[in-house]
């Protein structure tokens, strides 16, 4: 990660690349007397997702947490629309920055942390 | 077929997967460096080696916390490190970085440590007191204040069904 980051900011990239690091699942690691991933405790579902927003806009929320219930399907039209394209169709319609103000997730599957979006 | 517009870095000795889809670049990256292999990637970035050389494979729990046989510039992340880099500068050497959104998912390998996870999970139970090893009315109420979801109600509290249920699913011989 930290050459990934070096390289794009030799580059000059960074205060036009939106940086997301996130993970697929987590893992009970033996919590729950399990392993692996299979049901949606917050071991398997509560994963970390970590936006960083170059625009100025994400400043007054810069290195805050929230804990709205986004889902990764939404990622793409999250892309999609921050750097102002149209999302397909066969795109999830929600974005994370709806998600984050409507505050309405319950009963969303998954489960993430967003900084500074 | 698979598209073979990008098939000119492997090597002709390419070994087709099952699906008939080539192996990934990263194989012919291993071979170019003398690490050859029908399967270069799990003969030597996902395997480690005995004392005496022998193959351990990596897809084996009990061998799931060697060391690569390959050193560390040649493994898996720090390749796949330099390909996003690669598609960094090439995106913008053609443009590409014009396009709004141009996107690069990369996803870097986190190994999964089984046998950690066993000996934690042996800890855990150690600690609380192994309900699954007490009295069976004891074992009963405490597997179902452990498993108070859908494992119980599918498996009841039988001796092990729910151990069975919640045991990766690697091979391991030291189970067998």
């Amino acid at each position: 990660m930290g050459v990934l980051m070096d390289f794009l900011e030799a580059r000059g990239l960074v205060d036009t690349t939106m940086v997301v690091f996130t993970s697929d699942h987590g893992d009970y690691l033996g919590d729950h007397w399990m392993g692996e991933k299979d049901l949606f405790h917050d071991q398997s579902a509560k994963i970390p997702l970590i936006v960083i927003d170059p625009s100025d806009a994400a400043d007054g929320t810069r290195g805050t947490v929230c804990n709205a219930l986004v889902e990764a399907i939404d990622l793409a039209p999250t892309f999609i629309d921050y750097f102002g394209g149209q999302a397909p169709g066969s795109c999830s319609r929600r974005t994370f920055a709806a998600a984050i103000a409507a505050r309405r997730d319950a009963g969303r599957l998954a489960q993430g942390r967003i900084l500074g979006i | 077929m698979w598209p073979s517009a990008d098939l000119s870095p492997m090597s002709v000795t390419t070994v087709c997967n099952p699906t008939g889809r080539p192996r990934p670049r990263y194989d012919a990256y291993l071979r170019e460096r003398g690490y050859d292999a029908a399967n270069p990637w799990e003969h030597w970035a996902n395997s480690g080696a005995g004392a005496d050389g022998t193959l351990q494979n990596g897809w084996l729990l009990v061998h799931a916390d060697k060391a690569a046989r390959i050193p560390d510039e040649h493994s898996e992340t720090p390749y796949m490190t330099r390909r996003a880099m690669d598609f960094i500068a090439e995106s913008e050497a053609d443009g590409r970085s014009m396009v709004p959104a141009s996107v690069l998912h990369q996803a870097a390998l986190a190994l999964y440590r089984p046998r950690t996870l066993r000996q934690h999970v042996r800890r855990r139970r150690r600690q609380a007191g192994d309900p699954l090893r007490a009295g069976t009315a004891e074992r009963a109420s405490g597997v179902r204040r452990l498993y108070g979801h859908a494992l119980f109600e599918k498996h009841g509290a039988r001796r092990g069904a729910v151990k069975r249920s919640f045991r990766p699913i690697w091979p391991d011989p030291a189970d067998r």
